[in-house]
């Protein structure tokens, strides 16, 4: 395989995984944007390290999967910064699907989720978000069911103090105007 | 309480943006422009290793920009798409747990062109003539061979500088950042360095320093 053969090969596989890729890191970002900024900083690192592209396409799936989790882990640590490289699709995600939800609510649940341990996150949203069984969340994982299990349960308590702080929504028509209180400080170090 | 908690959790389920067309189109342009993205970097990489620099090059991330307290320490530090930017710097830190990381640097407008403009008055050439110089000022030796031990002595000092203004400013505990790790700390003191250094450069060429600020962005698992 030639080299431009093999970048044409890498440029499919990326497009081939850039629709689940968004729909994993829209799951675990708090907005369309933070996703959005994070795919475009996934193409990019995948670009630099395309070397170590694996040929077999359930590892490349993977090794995507991967550096999109890195991401995601140095965005929590970081400052947000927006790039103009995802610009457009930032606001083509944001203008793509109305809310109808409860949208302050629904945040806050989400914010409760984000703030899990990161061992403890990826269980809840495997299970809750994107319906996995138990047992395919623990192999995904690479960890014992019943390991997974006893995380699954710390999760469930943690949040069920989290949600002990989040207020009912206020009655009539304007209850998604009514933002709740914030669980805690989102500042991070 | 289960199944309240589930409902809950229904609830936060985050609903995915449509797949539109014009989605599927931008994804397919990212795909090409990071393409190109990427390439950039190696350029610098080999113009500074024709330069002699002992700046280790080896895979450039743009996870994680600037760790946390560099925007409380160097305001105006993010932003905009530096990414292919010619003036770029790479470095290798050896993190406290033992691992290597790259951190690459880069100049940026500190501002949208026309607030800049507007508040320092000076004209769309002037402006571009310092991103220019500053850009150039990133390839210079001078500026791009830190001295890594001094950078983080200068820093500490300004780091405990602005703390102690913060909290004389009145600013809660709470809201003040964290205090550095080690190693946030030497990313973000060899980032000030460059910052100096093109500055430095700046006025010596009359030009206005404010014009640029140095973001930075890593492949580090663990800045900790």
């Amino acid at each position: 395989v030639s080299r431009a053969e093999a970048r044409a090969e890498f440029r499919a596989a990326l497009r081939d995984n850039a629709d689940d890729l968004m729909a994993y890191l829209e799951r675990r970002t708090r907005s369309r944007d933070d996703a959005a900024d994070a795919l475009g900083e996934t193409f990019l690192q995948a670009w630099r390290r395309y070397d170590a592209f694996p040929d077999e396409p359930t590892s490349q799936r993977m090794w995507l999967y991967g550096i999109a989790s890195r991401v995601l882990a140095n965005q929590g640590r970081s400052t947000r910064r927006r790039s103009a490289l995802t610009e457009r699709l930032r606001g083509l995600l944001m203008t793509s699907a109305a809310e109808t939800h409860d949208v302050a609510e629904a945040n806050a649940v989400r914010d409760a989720v984000l703030r899990l341990p990161a061992t403890q996150r990826e269980l809840v949203i495997m299970l809750h978000w994107e319906g996995l069984s138990l047992l395919e969340a623990s192999e995904r994982l690479g960890i014992n069911p019943s390991t997974a299990r006893s995380r699954y349960a710390t999760a469930r308590k943690l949040l069920r103090d989290a949600f002990t702080q989040i207020p009912p929504p206020a009655p009539g028509p304007v209850a998604g105007d009514k933002r709740p209180e914030r669980l805690h400080s989102s500042r991070t170090a | 309480m289960n199944s309240d908690l589930d409902e809950l959790l229904k609830l936060g389920e985050p609903r995915l943006a449509a797949r539109t067309r014009d989605v599927g189109a931008e994804l397919d342009r990212l795909v090409a422009v990071t393409e190109g993205m990427a390439a950039s970097p190696r350029r610098s990489r080999r113009r500074l290793a024709v330069g002699g620099i002992a700046l280790a090059a080896m895979l450039g991330g743009v996870a994680g920009a600037n760790a946390g307290g560099f925007v409380d320490l160097i305001p105006g530090s993010a932003s905009g798409n530096w990414f292919s930017d010619p003036g770029t710097v790479e470095h290798e830190f050896t993190l406290s747990s033992g691992d290597k990381c790259v951190v690459t640097y880069a100049v940026e407008p500190s501002e949208v062109e026309g607030v800049a403009r507007l508040r320092s008055g000076m004209s769309a050439d002037d402006w571009a003539a310092g991103l220019r110089e500053a850009r150039a000022a990133m390839n210079d030796p001078k500026t791009s061979e830190v001295d890594l031990a001094a950078a983080i002595a200068r820093f500490a000092d300004i780091d405990d500088a602005t703390r102690e203004q913060l909290k004389a400013d009145g600013m809660p505990a709470a809201e003040r950042s964290p205090a550095l790790t080690p190693d946030q700390t030497q990313v973000l003191a060899f980032g000030n360095e460059l910052l100096s250094g093109v500055k430095d450069r700046l006025r010596e060429h009359g030009y206005d320093p404010s014009v640029v600020t140095i973001a930075s962005v890593n492949d580090c698992r663990e800045l900790s």
